[in-house]
């Protein structure tokens, strides 16, 4: 049992953890007081201008949501799939998910011009016609998922952890309801995870194809009105969040000493993963650049030179070259080894941040169909303001991560070395049976709730672009309906209401028995 | 209905800026630093376009289009530009977010981002225009076709304050939007027959009977405009000046092929 348990609890907190979680600390503190300064003075204090409108706080955005489908995404794919390699590395891309949502939420909140509106505005006015309307919409209903998924799957080592006692037990208390292990609970906790596993992944795919619309459904810009956009991002989030997955899982396993528990195996099967998802992007991206060339739209193909050829073409060629070593060099069944695993996913990592700059900059510069009289030659170049909010979105990712596995056991332990029989200790508020339906009921049910709400609104609602676009194209002013219903906060508070009123009414039927 | 549109005919345009001037002036557009401005954040609703072709150049005043299908209103995500039942594009700097979302999808790059708060020299202090809002800094902006103007002259209709011409015919129409469409386009008229002769007699005795006032109530770029190249009216106003330009051969609609239906109408004759 000693033994087992030091599997569980977490390492303890040595001189260089705390020098490694000041240090985020400080990167964490140096963004923050800039965006006080850019609160302070403006988006002034940012290299956007007029045809750049958007710049890295977008790319980072996009960034984080595609690292997102890592998380919950992978891990439930791989529960489903009961694949046994990637078990231990469950944890992490939960994890993970929910860091790098906070941190995308975080991004387009640098972005807008007045924040506090931006707060309170898209609340009670949002519109579900705009794209951040539904993004907001996705976003938070991912992270809600996600959260729950990484709830459910904490909840076993919470209970072992609470046994152990320290100063943190309440929390651990808190957290594991009425877990003793028994075999029915397991069985429920197992099924749970299923089936949010299974809602999970339609709402992945959704969350990334409409960020892909974001700039799918702009006509204006020329490249990005296309149709491929939705399937891209859902390839580069894989692509992305994959090798974040196995870069963050290497560190743990150096830092944690789990070289057993994370084998080569697992980092052997990611590889493969990995190659997989690079060459698929290869294969959009020649997609992508072949249509367009070949058309050859005037706009279009100036973009085209301009990511090749022109100021942005040692990106580009950069960006290739990090998806073309690792889609050859992994294919080499040779190569495929821990080691190669970790570096190959280390180039492609940076190398897709840089793919999210190239979708949406060079594009921008070229939008202004028609150039201004007074205005300089169209450029963006970010200043000391966006590069520390993005490196200290990046320490607060890395933050999140490292907390979390200070906390808890950084794999998932009930899964590796079984579920421990314990003895109950204090009466729990709600049972896990009725915790575990809550959610699964609650958010399955919010789910197809979201999934009518929107299908209605955009096929049948009077604010339709459907119908104002084609039945009433002079009616296109009356937008401003009924807006409480089409507002994202009020779905996603009846969501929550939704998840709460089931909690209570499983607790009532449990307790009744 | 009404639908306000402009004609912008291109063979009168002589290039001279008054119309981004006046637009300034009127609209309390922020000057901005010269650092500011090469970093391409300047402000100017009304903006000339300058093309660079083989033989010279080209010139293009342009304002908001005024789309019929906005895709600036398309994506908002809280309403703050919105298309009014007379078919101006307006902006609400109130609800605004600065999300930059319209700026993008704007394919005619006619919206501005406010990156700094405004600022003004001293002595333009009390120049500014109390009637417009002076937007605060993180709002988008753009032209409106100077719709504080035309809702004055709603408003002096109805209090029976118009100019005697304009209240006479005023006084015929059926409704107030007839009566402001009517309005505008004997104004409109007025300006193009007698501004120039006004304006280049050299007798000022001539100028007694001309209220410059009375065209005040016309967009800031129209009435400032030397050439009398920029025209505004009703275009569903079969009588309007507009309207009959609207149909003359010469016209020509910016970006047609995107199906924004653009209600600024340019006039040039074919090379
Ligand atoms: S020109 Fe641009 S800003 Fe004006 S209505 Fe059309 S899309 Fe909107
Ligand atoms: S910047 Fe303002 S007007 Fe433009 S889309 Fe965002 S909230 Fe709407």
């Amino acid at each position: 049992m000693t033994e087992t348990r030091s599997h569980y609890i977490p390492t303890p907190f040595t001189t260089s953890s705390a020098v490694f979680l000041l240090f985020l600390l400080a990167v964490v503190g140096l963004a923050f007081n800039a965006w006080i300064t850019q609160l302070r003075e403006g988006l002034a204090v940012t290299g956007l201008n007029r045809p750049a409108a958007w710049g890295i706080y977008m790319a980072n955005f996009v960034f984080f949501i595609s690292v997102s489908m890592s998380g919950t995404f992978i891990s439930a794919v791989i529960r489903l799939l009961k694949l046994e390699w990637g078990k231990p590395i469950s944890r992490v891309a939960e994890i993970l998910t929910v860091g790098s949502l906070l941190m995308a939420a975080l991004n387009i909140l640098f972005d807008v011009g007045q924040l506090w509106r931006a707060l309170l505005y898209i609340p009670t006015y949002g519109r579900i016609q705009s794209p951040v309307g539904w993004d907001t919409i996705v976003l938070l209903f991912y992270l809600l998922m996600s959260l729950g998924y990484l709830h459910l799957s904490v909840i076993p080592d919470a209970a072992v952890l609470s046994e152990a006692g320290g100063r943190l037990s309440w929390l651990y208390n808190l957290l594991r309801y009425d877990w003793v292990g028994e075999e029915e609970q397991v069985h429920l906790l197992e099924n749970a995870l299923k089936i949010l596993g299974v809602v999970t992944i339609p709402i992945a795919i959704m969350m990334h194809t409409v960020t892909g619309w974001i700039f799918g459904i702009m006509k204006s810009v020329p490249t990005w009105n296309d149709a491929l956009m939705g399937p891209y991002f859902i390839i580069g989030a894989l692509l992305t969040g994959l090798s974040l997955v196995i870069l963050t899982s290497a560190v743990i396993r150096w830092r944690y000493h789990l070289r057993d528990i994370i084998t080569d195996y697992s980092f052997v099967q990611l590889s493969k993963l990995l190659v997989v998802f690079s060459l698929a992007y290869l294969y959009f991206l020649m997609a992508e650049t072949f249509t367009v060339r070949y058309a050859s739209v005037i706009e279009d193909i100036q973009v085209s030179q301009f990511i090749w050829l022109g100021l942005y073409s040692p990106l580009t060629w950069y960006m290739l070259a990090s998806l073309v070593i690792p889609s050859v060099v992994l294919l080499i069944p040779r190569f495929r080894t821990y080691k190669v695993t970790v570096v190959m996913a280390g180039i492609v990592l940076p190398a897709m941040w840089v793919k999210r700059v190239l979708i949406i900059v060079p594009g921008l510069l070229n939008q202004l169909r028609l150039p201004t009289v007074q205005s300089a030659i169209p450029q963006y170049v970010p200043t000391l303001t966006e590069a520390s909010l993005t490196i200290g979105s990046f320490a607060g990712l890395a933050l999140v991560v490292y907390v979390f596995t200070k906390l808890f056991p950084p794999v998932p332990a009930w899964e590796i070395w079984g579920v421990k029989k314990l003895a109950e200790s204090h009466p729990p508020i709600f049972s896990l049976k009725s915790v575990f339906l809550g959610w699964v009921v609650g958010i399955t049910t919010s789910t197809g709730y979201l999934f009518v709400l929107v299908v209605s609104t955009i096929a049948l609602g009077s604010e339709s672009a459907l119908y104002v676009y084609a039945v009433r194209p002079e009616k296109l002013q009356i937008l401003n309906t009924p807006i409480m219903v089409n507002t994202p906060m009020l779905n996603l508070l009846v969501i929550v209401v939704l998840s709460g009123l089931a909690v209570l009414f499983f607790r009532k039927i449990f307790h009744g028995k | 209905m009404v639908r306000w549109g402009m004609v912008i005919d291109l063979d009168k345009c002589t290039a001279c800026q008054a119309c981004v001037v006046a637009c300034k002036a009127e609209n309390n557009v922020p000057i901005g630093s010269e650092e500011e401005q090469s970093r391409g954040r300047q402000i100017a609703w009304m903006d000339l376009i300058v093309k660079r072709l083989e033989d010279g150049e080209a010139f293009l005043p342009r304002p908001c289009m005024h789309c019929d299908r906005p895709p600036c209103v398309a994506v908002c995500p809280v309403r703050a530009t919105y298309k009014r039942v007379d078919g101006i594009v307006d902006q609400d700097y109130n609800r605004c977010i600065g999300c930059r979302l319209c700026m993008v999808a704007c394919p005619y790059g006619v919206r501005y981002f406010n990156w700094n708060a405004p600022e003004w020299p001293e002595t333009y202090q009390n120049y500014l225009n109390p009637i417009v809002p002076i937007r605060p800094a993180g709002v988008v902006e753009k032209c409106t076709f100077c719709v504080h103007r035309i809702e004055r002259l709603e408003r002096d209709i109805l209090l029976k304050k118009a100019p005697p011409a304009v209240m006479a015919e005023a006084e015929k129409a059926s409704s107030l939007e007839e009566a402001v469409s009517k309005a505008v386009d004997i104004l409109m008229k007025r300006l193009l027959e007698k501004g120039d002769e006004v304006t280049e007699a050299e007798d000022p005795s001539k100028w007694e009977d001309f209220d410059f006032r009375e065209l005040n109530y016309l967009p800031s770029c129209v009435r400032s405009c030397t050439g009398r190249a920029l025209i505004f009216g009703d275009l569903d106003n079969p009588e309007s000046v507009v309207h009959k330009l609207s149909r003359s051969k010469r016209a020509m609609r910016l970006f047609e092929e995107l199906g924004t239906e653009p209600k600024v109408i340019y006039l040039k004759e074919a090379k």
